[in-house]
Formats: structure tokens, sequence, C-alpha cells
């Protein structure tokens, strides 16, 4: 009895489907990024679950801090720009964001 | 057997999260859901055996990310977010799309002849830290100045301008 590749992979693929579902339908910018979040996350368990299965090499795992790394930097500028648009505009609704000069 | 039992509790753990956090309609129970999918993210991978990873895992999402989340969340939205829906996309068009992707990648991993050899017991710190610090190196250093540049663009993005407030 042992955790099979088939199983971290499914988990995976349904992280990455629930992403997309809060992504087409959330209005609210931070949630769809959390929806990107989510995505993201995904990606790096099959980045892990590759290693840990099919491969005897630790890249994946590399790819993996990268990513998370990444993560941390898009989120931290995401937000940043969310923020600077509710200042301006008084909202964070992806709907309402309709003027060129705030 | 016991990393199986564990394994099946995460990934129920996980998938409930994700249900809580793609489908409830109060962004802040969405947050909280959400960190609780990192927490269970990080538990996969020390089930899985890179120990590193999950410690990165806690770290940077659960510590640095989530809480910047919680914290723009707190400041901008209402928190009752009453019409979930696209105005433009509606849910059971958006549900329709991303259960096709799922079938897709079910279907895919199902019948993809995986060779299922369950390598990789050695994967410890030690060996990721060579391979970081020689053969990813430039790679790291590149991640560096990224996150330096970021995070002086998102505080000069964030800072209300002269005169404003």
């Amino acid at each position: 009895m042992e955790i099979t590749i088939r199983e971290t992979l499914l988990i995976a693929a349904f992280l990455f489907s629930s992403g997309i579902f809060m992504i087409l339908t959330r209005q609210n910018a931070i949630a769809i990024l959390m929806g990107v979040e989510l995505i993201l996350n995904a990606v790096n368990i099959n980045f892990v679950a590759f290693d840990r299965f099919l491969f005897d090499r630790v890249d994946g795992n590399v790819a993996a801090i990268i990513n998370i790394m990444l993560a941390a930097s898009e989120v931290a500028v995401a937000l940043a720009i969310v923020i600077c648009i509710f200042r301006s505009l008084k909202t964070a609704e992806t709907d309402r964001l309709d003027s060129l000069r705030g | 057997m016991f990393f199986k039992v564990l394994f099946y509790l995460v990934s129920l753990g996980i998938v409930g999260l994700t249900l809580i956090t793609a489908l409830s309609p109060n962004i802040i129970r969405s947050v909280f859901s959400l960190l609780g999918v990192m927490i269970g993210v990080a538990c996969l991978y020390g089930i899985m055996g890179s120990q590193y990873l999950a410690v990165i895992q806690i770290m940077i999402y659960v510590g640095g990310i989530m809480v910047l989340f919680i914290f723009a969340v707190m400041f901008t939205s209402r928190i009752q977010n009453v019409e979930i829906t696209n105005r433009s996309l509606g849910k059971v068009q958006a549900g329709i799309i991303s259960l096709a992707v799922f079938l897709m990648l079910v279907f895919v991993i199902l019948y993809f002849p995986f060779s299922q050899e369950n390598m990789g017991e050695h994967q410890s710190v030690e060996r990721l830290g060579k391979v970081i610090s020689t053969d990813y190196l430039p790679f790291l250093l590149g991640i560096g100045i990224i996150l330096l540049v970021s995070l002086v663009g998102a505080i000069t993005i964030a800072r209300p301008k002269k005169g404003e407030d």
C-alpha cells in the first residue's frame, strides 16, 4: 500500500479546475488572484509528484521553489495594484473598472 | 500504510476546503479556507518526502502570501459579496468549462502509462541544496533580483501620492 502517482495528480487536477472555476466566476479582483494561487499550487504538486514517483532527481523541487518565489512577487505586485485601484476608483470589482484615467 | 491513510485524510481536507474556497459567497471565508488548502498542500509535500518544500510552503504561502491576502481583503472589499457570478459568464457555463477541463485531465491521468517505480526515497535536503547551489545558481540569483524589484515596485505603487489623503 503505497501512494501512487495517479492519486497525487488527481488532487492537483481538482485544484487546477477549481482555480479555473474561480477565475471565471468571481467579480472581485482579489478572489480572481486566489484562483491563480490555486492553479499555481496544482502545478507545484505536479512537479513534486513527478520528481518523487518517476525520476530520481530533484529538479522538480527546484522548479517548485522558483515557482513559489515568483508567486510571492506576483501577489505582492498584484495586491499593490488592487489597493491602488481601490484608492482611486473606490471599488475592486472587475466589471466596474471601465474608465481609463481614474 | 500510515502514509496512505494520512494522504487520504489530507486529500479529503484539501478537496473540501477547495470547494469552500471556490463556492462560498463570503470572501473572508474563502480566504481562510484557501489558507487551509495551502497548509494541506504543505502536508502533501511532507508526505511525498520533500521536507524543504513543505517548510518553504508554510513560510512563504501561509506566513506571507495569505497574510497579504487577508490584509488586502480587509482593506478593500465588501465582505458579503452577494453576486458571485460574473455578468458576462454565468455560474453554469463556468461550471461546464471547468468540469470539462477536470474530466480531460482525469482521462489523461488515468490512461497515461506511467512507469510506477516509486523512486526518490532519498530526496534529501542535502541533495536539493547541492543542486540549487551548483546547477541552478543563476536561477537563484535571478529570483533574488526579481523579488527585490517586485517588492520595491509594490511599495512604489501602493504608497499614497503626495496631496492625496
